[in-house]
């Protein structure tokens, strides 16, 4: 999603990250308790370099995060004025970066080629990184790899 | 794998509905029954075509509060929601 937002601020495309939740609260990132608990573990993604965006933190109660749907990593793109172009339940660069082209191409030329747009909605598709995602969990410590999985299995004779 | 019938899974509506106290919102054990709800919710709240709502956000490189509009102001905006966790 950096990748993608770095190609795209020079069509006029801000992007940002907004600092939830902990989705996966364990040993090493706990749950929130306070603002500075939100800010030094947004730091610590900052730091981590998964996000180089602009890090934005919601309010303690999640206030925006509840306004915007709650999920734990939904992506959305807003057009002037605060119109909703695109809202994914899930974060695919591939699939933003489609919706945005197409959105930009069509925006360029809707008045020449007389343009009318549609609503639509549509089944998208993502592969599916199980390593990826359970490394996320082993970062976030052992109870997020229980609270997912499930305690682990004792050998049995 | 087993998360159905734990106490934070009969909270889901709730959650669909909205946390109402810090500690639920920040809970500090995931449950993905608790989650469900709040995915089917997803699809029918806020389509597209609709404007969003702006709310106030701390810049954490600032520390200084914006509104979100000030993305969108000047063109399109992403907006990806997520923790590190």
């Amino acid at each position: 999603m950096d990748d993608l937002a770095d190609r795209y601020a020079n069509r006029g495309v801000t992007s940002a990250f907004v600092y939830t939740r902990e989705a996966h609260p364990a040993e090493h990132y706990r749950h929130h308790t306070t603002m500075a608990d939100k800010r030094r573990n947004a730091r610590a993604l900052a730091t981590a370099g998964p996000v180089r965006r602009t890090i934005l933190l919601d309010d303690l109660e999640g206030t925006a995060h509840h306004a915007w749907g709650l999920l734990p990593n939904m992506t959305w793109i807003i057009g002037r004025a605060g119109l909703i172009l695109y809202k994914s339940m899930w974060t695919d660069a591939g699939d933003v970066e489609h919706a945005l082209n197409d959105t930009l191409e069509h925006l360029a030329v809707r008045g020449r080629e007389k343009l009318l747009p549609f609503y639509s909605e549509r089944l998208a598709w993502r592969h599916k990184d199980e390593a990826s995602f359970r490394a996320g969990l082993e970062r976030a410590g052992p109870q997020a790899v229980t609270d997912f999985y499930g305690p682990p299995r004792t050998p049995t004779k | 794998m087993e998360h159905r019938g734990t106490p934070q899974a009969q909270d889901g509506a709730r959650a669909v509905l909205g946390c109402t106290r810090v500690s639920d919102y920040n809970y500090s054990t995931f449950d993905l029954a608790r989650e469900q709800p709040v995915f089917a919710a997803f699809k029918t709240k806020r389509y597209v075509t609709e404007r969003v709502q702006s709310n106030d956000l701390e810049d954490l490189a600032t520390g200084q509060t914006l509104p979100m509009s000030d993305l969108w102001a000047k063109g399109l905006a992403v907006v990806e929601f997520g923790s590190l966790t």
